[in-house]
């Protein structure tokens, strides 16, 4: 396969800069919905997508066939691409120089995806789903839901990069319906990593099964927050939800360029004291896992808020040449024919040096908010996102779980907010993804940490 | 084009059967598009692509298996089938799991524009530079964050082991900008504007790009008010987002999993007597439109409620089977998934008095640009964020507003449905709905 990127990089023309990416990604799923199979898929997509930069213009092209004369074909049509564009750039593209890398990167976990059998799966998936539905007579719905990744790819470039990378990203659903008097409450548990099926070592599935049925069921009791502005003391998932929407977003340098809240910000204050904010592909284990990005550059750990400061944008080549600052290694592109563009990868606050009960001691009256469903970010930063999980806090304590609870505010504000971060810092975000136009696998959390939110709770009052 | 492609299938769908498979189904596309990428106020990249596929659907003792390849090479489809038949070999079996029989499909006219042949890199270049200027031109306050053109030619072809054999080809244009006013320190809340047409002469690049920047310019300068109860005016793209929990109710697969709150209620009276929504796959020059759906069965016009009565849901074959009742040709998906359900073109019936009427009767309400919510799909509760909200007192509309949310009820807002404006919008892209102006009584506003 390598030979064939070469192609592209030995074939073109003088002055043009040329990256040559080959991306398999196989996609398996198998998916359970109240006691029967509702899918079991194998997609497979392969192909060489070819980005060259002439005469200050991006051309891309890509292509499924894998042969030779389809390559210099596919080199041919981005440079022409390229070429067409050129002459109505305002501004040339350019790049900023790069560390050459080279080398194998293998990520594949303890226990391969790939030793596994379609039966596995679909097995773990009804299996599961049956434990769902007998968990308890009040327990009238479920799904349960395996996917997975594996990725195979080949990065080269006309700077000298040649890498392989070979990793997995499986994920893991399970949700409990239930009904009570005309009541319905569900509750979703889900859990991700970058690895092999040891995901279901550390998240067994009998764990989520007891842990979705147990709050579905307590949420059909539960009555709704009290809206208003509230302490809350947020588990690392939310502060991972909150730094990668309402706040990884507005760092990112194409959005930054456009004129998002964090332009000109660079070396002012936008946090409390107690936030670092870090945005890095290292941790081997979690599903935004990267050791060279998409265009052939160094994946480097970004501090992107350092006690409270903004230090640094996520770049790509070109918004690093136009700041004048080292790219992070922070381009990605989800499927071959997909053209490379800024994303985050794991994403999180730096712990702090409490333990996780100090942050609850002096709240007389509160939210803890544990598990976060959807939501949503805007480009001033706000945000609102629901809460699956949360409960009041009354005098220091954790008291009841309340529902439809939704958190909302200006991102900036709720961390200039934060007063204190417990040391209980986790990755917990590696399911699901990050949609920007196409998808991403990202991660994110951080420490247990408190602030102060807009909390509202009257959704669906009945 | 599509010939090529059925030549090379029809052997796959013999050999298949002789791998074990008892029924197969074969969906190919092949989608050609040049595009031109837009970030920062700018042209970014240009991007020629050729994507090619084939979703294979097998049954054995009622099992099913699915696999897709991204070729039309027959190694690598066989490949494919045998994955898929592994599958349905260990797979649960369910009684309505059959393909579908061939049908007589509709002819519908004016979806290939051959103009597509001769639009090059050039052109497709020179149309997104003509997007982004009437974007910029109109309000230097603008700041497109990205956005696109493309000119793309879509070909379909579906054959199964039932004698369905059917084959389409389409061109299609899709532009559109995402982005956000600034003014000093005032950035507005992001917005966006697209549109996707079948024929070279119905792209309006300057309509798009006055319509983005006039939608974000509406969203500075937003200060809060009071919390209050009254009338809230949403815009067709914002009644299309609230409308997607109809849609989800009135598909065939969440009535029958018991996850739809309209499931015991087809032939019921749901909404008020002049709301009717009909879905029309067959439409003449729509990009949304096709002669058949997913799996090959015909598209048809569909009422889903007529007169405020829900009286259609949206089938594909499995769901039919299940009730024993005739697919509505509602499959969708690409070849690199199972088909799901959803709608075609999607219409809301116009009523008779237009928005500005509509406005200039109102008091105590908000006209909603976009609305940022997380409506529950089942009940139907929604507490939505309203991003550049006009408020309305006797019929003036006054300041932009900030921070304030809506709480309601989707299904309770059929039934409060005072208005709908004469005018339609057109909302094309991966949906294609044409939507009015909604008006909705007794809504609570919080501040």
């Amino acid at each position: 396969m390598k030979d064939l990127l070469k192609i592209a990089i030995d074939n073109r023309p003088d002055n043009v800069h040329v990256e040559a990416r080959y991306h398999q990604r196989k996609l398996i799923e198998a998916r359970a919905d109240k006691g029967r199979l509702q899918r079991s898929v194998v997609d497979d997509y392969a192909g060489i997508g070819i980005r060259v930069l002439a005469d200050g213009a991006w051309g891309y092209a890509s292509t499924s066939k894998l042969d030779k004369a389809t390559v210099k074909k596919t080199l041919k049509n981005a440079v022409a691409a390229a070429k067409n564009l050129a002459p109505s750039m305002k501004e040339k593209i350019e790049l900023a120089p790069i560390k050459a890398v080279t080398g194998k990167f293998y990520n594949l976990g303890k226990d391969p995806l790939a030793n596994h059998s379609i039966e596995d799966r679909i097995n773990l998936v009804m299996d599961t789903d049956k434990q769902v539905l007998s968990a308890d007579e009040r327990i009238k719905g479920s799904m349960v839901w395996h996917r997975e990744y594996q990725n195979h790819k080949f990065i080269i470039n006309s700077d000298g990069t040649d890498v392989e990378i070979k990793d997995a990203k499986a994920d893991i659903y399970v949700m409990a319906v239930a009904h009570e008097a005309g009541k319905v409450q569900n509750y979703l548990s889900a859990n991700g990593h970058c690895g092999g099926w040891e995901l279901y070592d550390f998240s067994p599935t009998d764990k989520m099964v007891e842990n979705s049925v147990k709050l579905a069921i307590k949420l059909l009791e539960a009555p709704l927050a009290q809206g208003g502005k509230h302490t809350v003391v947020m588990d690392p998932k939310v502060v991972g939800i909150i730094s990668h929407e309402a706040i990884g977003h507005t760092v990112e340098s194409d959005f930054v360029m456009t004129g998002s809240v964090a332009k000109g910000k660079i070396g002012k204050k936008v946090a409390s004291e107690h936030i670092t904010m870090v945005d890095t592909g290292e941790q081997d284990y979690a599903s935004g896992w990267l050791p060279v990005d998409d265009a052939g550059v160094e994946s480097k750990k970004t501090v992107i808020i350092e006690k409270g400061i903004l230090k640094s944008y996520l770049h790509s080549r070109f918004s690093a040449n136009h700041f004048g600052v080292e790219p992070t290694g922070s381009e990605r592109a989800f499927e071959y024919d997909n053209e490379p563009i800024i994303r985050m990868r794991n994403t999180y606050l730096e712990p702090g040096k409490l333990k996780k009960e100090e942050l609850f001691e002096d709240i007389k009256h509160g939210y803890y908010l544990v598990s976060p469903g959807g939501g949503q970010a805007d480009s001033t930063a706000e945000f609102m996102f629901s809460i699956m999980e949360a409960y009041e806090i009354k005098k220091g304590e954790i008291g009841d779980i309340v529902k439809n609870v939704t958190v909302a505010g200006n991102a900036f504000e709720v961390l200039e907010s934060v007063d204190a971060i417990a040391k209980d810092w986790r990755l917990e975000m590696s399911n699901g993804h990050c949609g920007k136009g196409q998808r991403a696998k990202v991660d994110g959390g951080g420490g247990t940490s408190r602030a102060k939110a807009l909390v509202s709770g009257s959704v669906g009052g009945k | 084009m599509t010939d090529e492609i059925i030549s090379i299938l029809e052997p796959i769908l013999v050999k298949a059967q002789k791998l074990g498979a008892e029924e197969v189904e074969l969906f190919a596309q092949r989608n050609s598009t040049k595009t031109v990428n837009f970030e920062t106020n700018a042209l970014k990249s240009a991007e020629a692509s050729e994507v090619e596929g084939v979703g294979i659907r097998v049954l054995i003792n009622k099992a099913l298996g699915f696999a897709s390849v991204n070729t039309l090479d027959t190694e690598k489809i066989l490949t494919g089938v045998k994955e898929a038949i592994a599958i349905a070999k260990i797979a649960p079996p369910e009684d309505y799991y059959y393909l579908p029989s061939k049908q007589k499909l509709p002819i519908i006219p004016g979806l290939y524009d051959k103009s597509i042949n001769s639009f090059t890199m050039d052109d497709v270049i020179d149309s997104g530079k003509e997007l982004l200027k009437a974007a910029i031109e109109y309000d230097k306050r603008i700041s497109i964050d990205s956005g696109s053109f493309d000119a793309q030619t879509r070909s379909k072809v579906i054959l199964n082991s039932n004698g369905i054999s059917a084959s389409e080809q389409k061109s299609v244009f899709n532009f559109g900008l995402f982005g956000m006013a600034i003014d000093g320190d005032d950035v507005g809340s992001f917005d966006y504007e697209f549109d996707s047409v079948v024929h070279k002469k119905e792209i309006e690049l300057t309509r798009v790009g006055e319509t983005f920047t006039k939608k974000c310019l509406g969203m500075l300068g937003a200060s809060k008010t009071e919390s209050f109860e009254g009338t809230m005016i949403l815009t067709p793209e914002v009644a299309a987002n609230l409308l997607s929990l109809l849609i989800y109710s009135v598909n065939a697969t969440n009535i029958q999993s018991g996850s739809s709150y309209l499931q015991d209620k087809l032939g019921d009276k749901i909404a008020v007597d002049h709301l009717s929504v009909y879905d029309n796959g067959t439409m003449e020059n729509q990009s949304g439109s096709s002669s058949f759906d997913r799996e090959g069965t015909p598209h048809k016009k569909l009422t889903i409620i007529d007169k405020g009565t829900f009286t259609g849901v949206l089938y594909d074959s499995f769901t039919a089977n299940k009730e024993k009742l005739e697919s509505t040709g509602h499959a969708r998906g690409s070849f690199r998934n199972i088909p799901s359900i959803g709608p075609s073109n999607l219409f809301i019936e116009p009523g008779t008095k237009s928005i500005d009427d509509i406005i200039s009767e109102s008091d105590n309400a908000i006209l909603v640009q976009r609305m940022s919510a997380m409506p529950d799909p089942v009940a139907g509760d929604f507490s939505g964020v309203i991003k550049g909200g006009k408020l309305i007192k006797k019929g003036e509309q006054l300041q932009t507003l900030k921070e304030v949310t809506a709480v309601g009820n989707v299904f309770e807002c059929l039934n409060n449905l005072t208005f709908i404006s004469k005018e339609v919008k057109p909302l094309r892209g991966s949906q294609n709905w044409f939507i009015p102006y909604l008006v909705i009584d007794g809504i609570k506003f919080v501040s």
